[in-house]
Order: C-alpha cells, then structure tokens, then sequence
C-alpha cells in the first residue's frame, strides 16, 4: 500500500490517521458537550 | 544567503511574538492570571498551545532525524502521541484533571498532587523532580533550534545557543502564562502551515508517495553494518522483532515519550486553564489534527531525506549529516528545499522552540517560586509576596541550567535525552496523578510510596542498568568496576519507564490498600462534580 510493504508501518500509519479522524470525530460530537 | 528575505521573516516574527507577549502581559493582574491564566482560555487558544508546548524542536528536528536514522517505524510514536497524548489525555485525564484542579484551587501539577493528597512532602518532592530533571529536556529542545540556526546560518553553535535563548527569555519572564499561551497559538499556527508545506513539497519533490516510499523500500542495501547488527531491516521497515534497534524504538523513544506525554507536569496544567469541560472537548479536535500534522510529517519527512541525499550525494541521511542525528533535518531543509522556505521553516522550529521552552521554563519558575518557595521559606508570615519573584528566578536559573545542559551534551542525544526526562516523569508522577484522579481509595502513604519508588527504580535502571546512559555517566562504574550490571539482552536496552511505571503502579496501588484514607470530606471535595 502507497509502496509500503511492512504491515507494521502500514498498521502505524492508518492507526495515526484514524486517532486524528477519532480525536476530530470526539470534538465534533462533544463539541457543545460538558 | 538572502539577508534582506531572512531579516524580514525574523522581523515580522519577533514583533508577533512581542505583540502576543505584551497582551498576556496587560491581562496579567494577579497571581491566578500569571500561573494558570485566570482559568478561562479559549479551546482554540487552549488546544494549539498544549499542542506547540508538547511538540517542540526535540520532535521534530530530535525524532525526525531519528526517523532519518532508524526508518519509519517512528510513526509508531505519531500513534502514540495521538491516541495517548492527545484523545486518551484530554478525554480521561483533561476534565478531572480541570475539575479537581478547580475544586483545589491548584495553579500548578505538584500543588494540585498536594493537595489532593494532603502533603506538602509531595508538593516539595514533585517540584524539585521538576526542578532537577526538566533542564535536560529544555537542553534538549534548545540543541535542536541552535543546531538548526547552526546550519542554516552558517552560525557557529554556541552563538546560535545564546541567541536563542536570549529570545525565550525575553519575552517568558514578562507574560506569565496568559503570555506564553497567546504566543503559542501563534506559533502552533506557523508550526501547522510550516508542517503541511514541508510534507507536501517532499512528496512532490521525490516523485509523489508511493513512488518516495517505493525508493525508500530500494535503500536497503545500504544500510551501515553498524545499524545492521543491531536489527535494522530498511526505512520502511520495523527493526528485527527482540533486537537492541527494536527495544530502543519501542521501549525508549515509543513507550518512553508516548506514555510520558501523560504524566508531563507543564501539559497537565493546561487542562486547568480552561473554563469548561467543552473547551476540552473541542480542543480535542483541534489537537489530534494539530499533533498528526506535526510528528507524522516529521517522522516520514525524515526517513525519506534518505531518498534526498541517495539522489544527490550517494548518501544515506546520517551519513550526509556527519553521523549526528540531530543535524539531519536541518540539513534536509537547507539542501533540500527553497531558499525562502528554510527561511520561513527556521521560523517554524523557532516557534516550535520557544513554544515549549517558555512553558517548560514556566514550569520550572513555578515549580521553585510556588512548589518549593512557598511550601518551606515562603510559608513564614508575609513571605507569600515574594512567591512571582521566585517563580522569575527559578525561570532564569532554568534558562541558565537548560544552556549549559545544551552546550554540554553530546551529538544525537535530542531524542534520547527527551525519552529520559519523558520516563522519569511517568515513573514519578503518572501512577499517583491516574490513581489519584480516579480511584478514591488512593492514599497519601500510597501515593508517596509509589512516587518515591517510581522515581528511584527508574533513576537506578538509568545508573547501573541501562547501557547507553550508565556507560557514559560513569557511576556504575566506579563503584562495581564495570559499566553496568547486567549484560543479558535484552536488560542493558530496555527503558527505565517499562521498570519504574510498573513498580510505581503495583506500589501506589499495594499501600493505599494497607493504609489509611483521607477523611471522606476531603474525599467527597476533591471528586466534586466528577
């Protein structure tokens, strides 16, 4: 994937992508939550 | 070099800088306001100054030439300061945090520890750790700007050190918090657009992704014999699962920063600035965004300056910097990218810099004006007034501290020296900060008990134990004539936060069960609204 061959660092990656989509996913719901 | 373009980028930066510290500087009117900002920052405000106070020059110019160095398998570490540093911190950690902090009345992280636990021995304790260690990493942070300036301006190293220094300390001893927190948005905000140029002109510059990472996969074949030996497998590759490369990366630089991140006094005491625990919430947002931005361009920018420097000088990045890690991005960004763009990037890492100096230098202030000041001499009738001149002192003497530290320390110690501080500070504090703010049962002899061991299992691992920080301190070796004791693999390269969090956990968790609780009035206060 994107030239990348060792599921380890594929793995990292997505898993940094989907924290950020997580992080902006929780602000947005919570956005006018206590 | 265009002196004319660099002295116009610096003017229009200083003057902001200037700007946002002389606002904070006019909103400072009382003690509350200097330490804590008066507890009503914007989320915003909030989100990308925890975010420019959490990455600083040690991240990108330290960890990204150690991407440089040891590949890619430091996108690991932008997983961790993601999902631990910022949702974990802020979600779990930030509203109790702000909650008891305010029910308290705590203005910083040893005072709130304090007070949670009715102990002035953990106040004095927690402040001098600060006091102590934290100069290791603002010498950290100040290598990783000089080294830049050093490169960028053809400066010789210890003038580009004083020089930056001298333009942190003008501006963090003015504005109190309120000051350092403007200036970081500010600068938080140069950092982002800095970072997005950065990625996408690398991508573009090798060919586009896959092709930049296809290169990458191609190099390794030249990988040095040295690295090799020690598991290195390629740049887009994790190291041999078990080597020494791989207890380095993980235990060090991926554990050691990504669970430490938690227990970071001068990041904990911006959840106390905020008015709400929406302001939590919304700063969640803006600080996952913000922290992807900042480690994972610098974590692939820095192991793809490989392909760069192949192209150009047949090199491997470490190679082309001389063997110091530390000099691999700045070299990368002169060589690599335009002229203007090292300019305005230099810029960036000064921001970068001086974003987490300031609170690291305010964290050290307040750790001896109001930790350790006000809890011994200061608690003498009268003596109380003295608290913010104390606080200024403590700042210059750790200004001082961090400078001789950044002279003194050797090539390629960015990274592991921030690991360290990262370490010891979890060892120290994370155990009795977690517990303390969720689990009602945690005492004062627990938390005492487990802070105390946390902090000496960690410092005795670091001494006799682990290899590359006990050779070189020598200790070991004077008193048991060898440079550490034990040379089974994996122990001489495990991290001392995979021994002492452990131990100071399983500790806290022991003697709070065997000793006893806080009066339930305490209790019942502290968890207000929790």
């Amino acid at each position: 994937m994107f030239g990348l061959e060792d599921w380890s660092i594929i793995l990292a990656y997505l898993l940094s992508a989907l924290s950020a989509v997580l992080c902006i996913v929780y602000g947005a719901i919570n956005w006018n939550k206590d | 070099m265009n002196y004319t373009l660099l002295n116009f980028i610096i003017l229009i930066y200083i003057g902001l800088i200037a700007l946002m510290g002389y606002l904070g500087y006019r909103r400072t009117q009382s003690a509350g306001d200097y330490i804590v900002a008066g507890g009503d920052v914007n989320p915003f405000v909030m989100a990308l100054s925890y975010g420019a106070a959490f990455i600083s020059t040690s991240a990108i110019i330290g960890f990204g030439g150690a991407a440089g160095a040891f590949g890619m398998g430091l996108l690991w570490l932008t997983f961790f300061t993601i999902f631990v540093g910022v949702f974990i911190a802020f979600v779990f950690f930030g509203k109790r945090t702000r909650t008891m902090g305010n029910n308290l009345g705590a203005m910083t992280f040893p005072e709130l520890m304090a007070k949670r636990y009715q102990s002035s021995f953990i106040h004095i304790f927690c402040g001098a750790l600060i006091f102590v260690f934290m100069p290791l990493y603002a010498g950290a942070v100040l290598i990783g700007a000089a080294r830049f300036l050093e490169t960028a301006l053809n400066m010789n190293y210890l003038t580009a050190l004083i020089v930056f220094t001298v333009l942190i300390a003008i501006y963090v001893t003015t504005g109190g918090i309120k000051g350092v927190m403007y200036s970081d948005a500010l600068q938080g905000s140069i950092m982002f657009l800095g970072m997005a140029f950065l990625l996408i002109y690398t991508y573009n510059k090798l060919g586009g992704i896959a092709e930049a990472h296809t290169a990458l996969s191609g190099m390794e074949s030249l990988i040095p014999q040295k690295l090799k030996a020690i598991g290195h497998q390629g740049w887009t590759r994790m190291p041999v699962f078990g080597s020494k490369l791989w207890w380095v990366l993980i235990s060090t630089l991926v554990m050691g920063v990504g669970i430490g991140t938690l227990a970071q006094p001068q990041l904990a005491v911006k959840f106390m600035t905020v008015k709400s625990g929406r302001s939590l919430n919304r700063a969640c947002l803006v600080g996952g965004v913000f922290i992807f931005a900042m480690t994972g361009v610098a974590f692939l920018v820095g192991a793809l300056s490989n392909v760069h420097f192949f192209n150009t000088e047949a090199k491997i990045a470490v190679a082309a910097a001389g063997g110091n890690m530390d000099t691999i991005i700045p070299l990368f960004i002169t060589t690599a990218m335009p002229q203007w763009f090292s300019y305005v990037f230099m810029v960036t890492l000064l921001a970068a810099g001086v974003s987490t100096l300031s609170n690291l230098f305010h964290a050290m202030g307040t750790a001896l004006g109001k930790d350790l000041y006000e809890q011994t001499a200061g608690k003498r009738k009268g003596a109380s007034k003295h608290t913010i001149l104390f606080v200024r002192v403590g700042i210059v003497v750790g200004i001082l501290v961090s400078l001789f530290l950044g002279y003194q320390l050797p090539i390629s110690i960015i990274a592991r020296a921030t690991a360290m501080f990262f370490g010891i500070a979890a060892a120290a504090f994370l155990p009795m900060y977690m517990l303390g703010i969720y689990w009602r049962g945690t005492t004062r002899a627990g938390a005492i008990a487990g802070m105390v061991t946390g902090t000496f299992s960690a410092l005795f691992w670091l001494v006799f134990i682990k290899a590359a920080e006990a050779g070189p301190l020598g200790i070991c070796n004077a008193i048991f004539g060898k440079p550490f004791l034990i040379e089974t693999h994996p122990w001489p390269v495990v991290d001392p936060i995979l021994i002492g969090l452990p131990v100071s956990l399983i500790v806290t968790i022991l003697v709070s069960l065997f000793t006893r609780r806080s009066e339930q009035s305490h209790i019942d206060h502290c968890f207000e609204g929790i």
